[in-house]
């Protein structure tokens, strides 16, 4: 066996491991399934479904069973969920060509966010030479530029490797209870882009003193319009 | 008759057979999978989840979570008041068309 992964599946605290060729095909399923799903559809809340879905019934195949996930015990899983309306056409080239083009973060080798590592890949340069202009642009603009690494550390998915697919985001923003300092904001923020929650921290203390306090009228306003996550495992990462 | 031309009527009804389902009480997916696995409209998760979503999009149901002995949080579903309308006028059409089809049928035939 060449590889095994470890994950976890949206709501299971427990963890799998998959060898790679199942994990593959789980995540080529989830791939599949976001871009089938109809746009009238809470896409993300879907594919949370499918995946909670997969979590159930691995616990049943494995039962008291500690043993890797093979690609046999996928595929019999993702035969039980069945496919997708539109599955019988042909997928046509676009979905090769964004897979392969689509700018995302990279946890292999992250120093912070995986944003220099994404960037990286993309754009096919050394990732020394991307973190070295990200500094120097960053002192050139007096920290404007920093900014925009952490709006990108936000907004951009995060996968395990270049090569690897970008699981689609199964959760939502939301605030979350359980660690939380003041209103679980952090937390929440913390969750859903998969940064450490002392980052996160961090970064919201360092714009409210670069901001004379006004930043924390976000934090605010964040704690205000964010829903709390109800009781449910937050899925470990 | 031929089964090709009874599909779309089927992906149609889907719907409103999960109405129905969802109106007895409170139910998660497997429920309703289960309700409908002996039936002709057994479908299967990849279609159900995204129907849900979608009917909980249009404010038909909506559900909540709750814990499960077994595994993760579940959610259950139940109707809105739009929900509950809906699967009324549906009921009521239905029985209106089945009437039509009988009457029809009874001058052909009776």
């Amino acid at each position: 066996m060449d590889k095994t992964v470890t994950i976890s599946l949206n709501g299971h605290t427990g963890q799998f491991r998959l060898d790679g060729d199942a994990y593959d095909q789980l995540a080529q399923y989830l791939e599949r399934a976001a871009a089938r799903l109809p746009a009238d559809s809470d896409r993300a809340e879907v594919l949370g479904d499918l995946e909670r879905s997969v979590g159930d019934k691995l616990v049943v195949a494995l039962g008291a069973q500690d043993r890797v996930v093979t690609a046999a015990d996928i595929e019999a899983i993702l035969e039980e969920i069945g496919g997708f309306e539109g599955d019988d056409e042909p997928a046509g080239d676009l979905g090769v060509f964004r897979r392969l083009r689509r700018l995302h973060r990279i946890r292999a080798g992250q120093q912070l966010a995986g944003v220099c590592t994404g960037l990286s890949a993309y754009a096919d340069i050394d990732v020394g030479l991307v973190r070295f202009g990200f500094m120097v642009v960053t002192a050139l603009t007096l920290g404007l530029v920093a900014l925009l690494y952490i709006v990108l550390a936000f907004v951009l998915p995060i996968s395990a490797t270049a090569d690897a697919p970008v699981p689609p985001r199964s959760h939502r923003l939301e605030r979350i209870r359980e660690g939380q300092q003041l209103a679980g904001v952090c937390n929440g923020l913390a969750a859903y882009s998969e940064i450490k929650v002392n980052a996160v921290r961090s970064v919201f203390l360092f714009a409210t003193l670069l901001t004379a306090g006004g930043f924390a009228l976000v934090y605010a306003a964040l704690a205000f319009l964010l829903p709390i996550r109800a009781a449910r495992p937050v899925p470990a990462r | 008759m031929q089964d090709s031309k009874l599909g779309p009527l089927r992906k149609g009804l889907l719907e409103f057979l999960i109405l129905e389902i969802v109106s007895a009480g409170d139910v998660y997916a497997a429920d309703i999978l289960g309700r409908l696995a002996t039936t002709d409209f057994a479908t299967r998760e990849g279609t159900l989840y995204p129907l849900l979503s979608k009917m909980r999009g249009e404010g038909l149901l909506d559900y909540d979570w709750r814990e499960s002995a077994a595994g993760p949080p579940r959610k259950y579903y139940r109707l809105t008041d739009p929900g509950r309308a809906q699967l009324a006028h549906f009921r009521a059409y239905w029985a209106a068309l089945t009437t039509l089809i009988d009457e029809l049928g009874k001058v052909n035939h009776g």
